[in-house]
């Protein structure tokens, strides 16, 4: 059992959160994690742990999987979708050659039986600790970056916008060529280029739907989970060229749309034009970066960012 | 997203983190969940929030013209830097009711009530 506290690079004990339909069993873990120096929260159930994910930064999700509800397996997916690269131990009071393969199919980092053995809970918190010093040796090689190059072609169907965004600005912190406030408003600029190049691009959706009360959200929501699904729209592809230096970044997202027409934007700033709900994500993503241009077609959008810090 | 409705009088709506699509469709749903007859005030707690993307402006703009309509207030507090940044590009600060505290929201609705 670890005795000393194991830290992240930013100084802060891993956080670890701990779902169990049973207020026993999560304190049981809660209080042996936190005498080894860890961070917990806990969560009766999966809907409750997608709640605190959306809201908290966490290390490893260790879950048991049987609970009413959601259960441990339907939460590991709801994770992966949502969170490609959070881990998550399950734990099971029944163990079965089954429960184990599907739990590391759907991409748990392991699988342990009750009762618990808590050697085999810090053995995956090992796990997880290599991982986080992997990253962090990275992240401090980025530092020194002098260029990188780098290029996706990305299935619609396997693209997860947001954390996709911050895969490819996180360089940018690295670096410094902007600063932690910055640094959000590129990502969000970059999220809002990917969400046009799936939803817009190349799945072709009409995301003034989204916007015209609940039925038209439904409906939305129902066309985009369909062609999500349909091998003739999932399959298309996002392709990401980045090209990053000491002074400066560019992007170019290309989706295989049929492209928009980017010279019929209306200043969103316009009077008759601000009551509108639509037509802000070009305005905004070019509030961020110094120079954004379009192609002939209107399906790829080139994007350069200066430094901002001297 | 975590609501409350306060004494049947308005409800108090706090965003998590930036608001993005999701948080964008969360909102939508937890506010339009609140307008019933009699309750048509929402105050929107913003102090938790980083960053909006063009989705979460639109749902802003989407909420506000209902709620107008239904002779409520859509009242936004707690914005930090950034997001009010984007509220003065966007022209927003000129449409949506943006107070600092939730006191001053409070303070907002009984003045316009009495």
């Amino acid at each position: 059992m670890p005795s000393a506290l194991h830290t992240t690079k930013h100084s802060v004990p891993l956080h670890f959160l701990v779902v169990d339909d049973n207020p026993t069993i999560t304190h049981l873990i809660e209080l042996q994690l936190c005498k080894a120096g860890y961070c917990c929260t806990t969560a009766a159930n999966g809907k409750e742990a997608l709640l605190q994910i959306g809201r908290n930064v966490f290390d490893l999700v260790i879950s048991d999987i049987s609970m009413p509800g959601m259960n441990g397996l339907e939460l590991l997916k709801a994770i992966k979708l949502k969170k490609p690269l959070l881990p998550v131990l399950i734990i099971t009071g029944h163990a079965t050659i089954e429960n184990a393969v599907e739990a590391l199919r759907l991409g748990a980092i392991n699988f342990i039986t009750k009762p618990i053995r808590f050697d085999k809970v810090f053995e995956t918190i090992n796990k997880v600790l290599d991982l986080n010093k992997r990253k962090n040796a990275l992240y401090t090689a980025g530092k020194y970056l002098i260029q990188e190059a780098r290029h996706f072609a990305i299935p619609t169907g396997e693209l997860y916008v947001s954390d996709l965004a911050t895969y490819l600005t996180d360089p940018l912190d690295q670096i410094a060529l902007v600063d932690t406030a910055c640094l959000k408003s590129v990502t969000m600029a970059i999220y809002e280029t990917l969400i046009n190049a799936v939803e817009h691009g190349n799945l072709e959706l009409d995301s003034t739907l989204k916007l015209s009360g609940r039925g038209g959200m439904a409906s939305f929501t129902g066309m985009k989970e369909k062609r999500l699904h349909d091998p003739a729209f999932a399959s298309r592809k996002v392709t990401i060229q980045s090209f990053i230096t000491a002074n400066m970044a560019q992007f170019t997202i290309t989706d295989e749309g049929s492209g928009f027409d980017y010279a019929a934007l209306v200043n969103p700033t316009t009077e008759g034009f601000i009551d509108k709900p639509h037509g802000r994500g070009i305005f905004l993503i070019r509030q961020i970066f110094d120079e954004v241009k379009f192609n002939d077609s209107g399906n790829s959008i080139s994007l350069v960012l200066h430094k901002k810090i001297s | 997203m975590n609501t409350n409705m306060i004494e049947n009088s308005h409800a108090v709506v706090k965003i998590a983190g930036n608001l993005d699509g999701q948080k964008s469709d969360e909102l939508m749903i937890a506010v339009e969940k609140q307008i019933i007859p009699g309750n048509v005030d929402v105050l929107v707690d913003f102090e938790n929030v980083d960053y909006i993307s063009s989705m979460g402006i639109g749902t802003l703009i989407s909420l506000y013209r209902d709620i107008k309509e239904k002779n409520g207030y859509l009242i936004l507090y707690g914005i930090r830097d950034a997001v009010k940044d984007i509220f003065d590009r966007t022209h927003l600060n000129k449409r949506l009711i943006i107070c600092d505290t939730e006191k001053d929201a409070l303070d907002y609705l009984r003045n316009k009530h009495n």
